[in-house]
């Protein structure tokens, strides 16, 4: 539908359907409708109403009050992010005060290494009386003494730290090294370098067209990861096996185990919930028939044709020769079909399951016999629905 | 999202329409026309789209089917208009050109007798279909039924003369 081409209204299709239009302009609907489907099924379809100018009344209604609150619940995220980001910087503050407190005596003595030659000497002179005070007879008073003398050395080296700028810069190097020891400390518990598995797989939709930008979380570990354009993930994980929450926007959120060295394919459902639990293969299983190949549901449309699900559907698209019926009717529909795998990853043993004309059906197991191979396990059952 | 909204509501009339055929209820196809609205707001960000209503039909019709086969309410057959745009759009001007007139009328010839004259009434006459049935006694529904089928096998003929 180009931009110079009128855009018919439910007020058109209704005085069509009222009868209320001119000869000529049911011609010119009825002409638009054979030159472009969108008109033609809206013609169509609005001879179920009865009341065509209220359902858009209506609409419009609906439609204004759609976008309002997904505002607001966006405005509600930023909102939720800035204080979370206020809750981590004041944590991670806190965090690093507490390392800075706890690690007090390793910064006295950082400082002790920056002070003046001449309290250098002091202080050292000092430990060393203690030393020698603590090995004489006069042992009780020679110890207050240096605890005195200990107290002051500290006391000067503090003084002294506090007031040369070259014990500064020091000071702030030891901190720093401190709290890049802490965070090492940190990054060891769940920094995604230092997690020993990789998950991978795909996200596809029920079709098995790959999706994107689809949300994928290691809840146990909570990372979390996007898919890319073809619909692929991978995500570090500190164990073979953990829960995920797989989020794709219009699809919902489906909960499932993924495991390590496994290309686990999460196939989401457009009605919010999952079709298919688990279903996984090994990543190699394409590039190896003879590779063991794991499924762990019997029933499996993720099983995958060799090139993936888009190709194979457009495939099927590009050859499917629209049949028609008695009347010159075309059949729209699927026809859903069973097979199993031989050894090279062939259809074999392929059953009707769904029918939707003889023709159809002969047509469809054509297709799937012809098609590229598929990779999966031999002799397990798939199904795929071929669209007409 | 308001500019989408914007963008979304010349075309919201005829989506609704597309909805009610597939779905055959107001209700649903008016939940239908809200939640292609939250899908285009998604989708249309990733797709490069030259012409958005071809992009919307196809969104839309999607959308209804996959409804449908959720709720395995899915019709065995359901009367389809002829698809392909771009080849009709391609009879058009083929039509129009007047050398190929003579190959036309040849074709037209070789139609079946109720395609050739819903053709004719339809083409030649610009009668709607109404005034093509109320002149043939045949349904409307049978009428358009013969023009599709006559378009069709004549921009079979045309390309195979050509």
């Amino acid at each position: 539908m180009s931009a110079n081409k009128k855009i018919y209204a439910a007020a058109d299709f209704g005085r069509y359907h009222r009868g209320e239009m001119s000869a000529a302009e049911m011609h010119a609907v009825e002409r638009a409708a054979l030159h472009d489907p969108f008109v033609a099924d809206a013609l169509e379809g609005y001879s179920f109403t009865e009341k065509p100018e209220e359902d858009i009344a209506d609409l419009e209604q609906r439609l204004a009050m759609v976008h309002t609150p997904v505002i607001n619940i966006t405005r509600n995220i930023n909102l939720w992010w800035k204080i979370a980001a206020v809750v981590i910087l004041m944590g991670g503050l806190g965090y690093f005060g507490y390392q800075f407190s706890t690690n007090e005596k390793e910064l006295r003595i950082a400082e002790n290494t920056v002070k003046d030659p001449e309290e250098s000497m002091i202080t050292q002179d000092s430990v060393k009386d203690i030393l020698e005070d603590q090995n004489s007879p006069e042992g009780n008073e020679t110890e207050r003494i240096a605890q005195t003398r200990l107290e002051s050395a500290r006391k000067s080296a503090s003084q002294a730290a506090s007031q040369a700028k070259s014990r500064e810069d020091v000071s702030a190097a030891v901190s720093v090294k401190m709290r890049s020891e802490a965070e090492q400390k940190s990054a060891k518990k769940t920094a995604p370098e230092n997690m020993p598995y990789t998950l991978q797989g795909k996200v596809v939709n029920a079709e098995g067209m790959s999706l994107a930008d689809a949300s994928v979380s290691n809840t146990e570990d909570r990372l979390v990861t996007k898919t890319d354009n073809e619909g692929n993930y991978t995500l570090k994980a500190t164990e073979t096996e953990v829960q995920s929450e797989i989020q794709v926007i219009g699809y919902g959120t489906v909960k499932q185990k993924l495991e390590a060295n496994l290309s686990n394919v999460v196939v989401v459902n457009a009605d919010k919930n999952v079709i298919n639990n688990n279903a996984s293969m090994p990543n190699n299983a394409a590039k190896s028939s003879s590779q063991p190949v794991k499924m762990k549901k019997t029933i499996n449309q993720a099983a995958t044709p060799i090139g993936g699900m888009t190709l194979y559907k457009n495939y099927l698209k590009n050859n499917i020769t629209k049949e028609t019926d008695e009347n010159g009717l075309q059949y729209i529909g699927i026809v859903k079909l069973r097979f199993d795998l031989d050894a090279d990853g062939h259809p074999q043993n392929i059953k009707v399951i769904q029918s939707l004309c003889p023709a159809c059906d002969k047509q469809a197991i054509s297709l799937l016999k012809n098609g590229v191979p598929w990779t999966g396990a031999t002799g397990k059952p798939y199904e795929i629905e071929v669209e007409f | 999202m308001e500019s989408l909204s914007a963008l979304y509501r010349p075309y919201m009339d005829i989506t609704y329409g597309v909805c009610l055929k597939y779905l055959q209820n107001t209700d649903d196809a008016k939940d239908a026309v809200i939640n292609i609205f939250e899908e285009l707001v998604t989708k249309v960000k990733k797709y490069d789209i030259e012409n958005f209503g071809g992009w919307l039909y196809r969104l839309a019709k999607n959308h209804c089917l996959m409804h449908l086969r959720s709720n395995k309410k899915y019709p065995k057959t359901v009367e389809l208009p002829v698809m392909q745009l771009g080849d009709e759009s391609h009879l058009e001007d083929v039509m129009e050109k007047e050398e190929h007139l003579d190959r036309m009328h040849d074709c037209i010839e070789q139609l079946n007798e109720d395609q050739k004259q819903a053709v004719q009434l339809f083409y030649l006459q610009n009668k709607c279909y109404k005034e093509i049935a109320d002149t043939t006694g045949l349904d409307t529904g049978k009428v358009r039924s013969h023009i599709q089928n006559g378009r069709r096998n004549l921009k079979i003929c045309m390309e195979a003369e050509s």
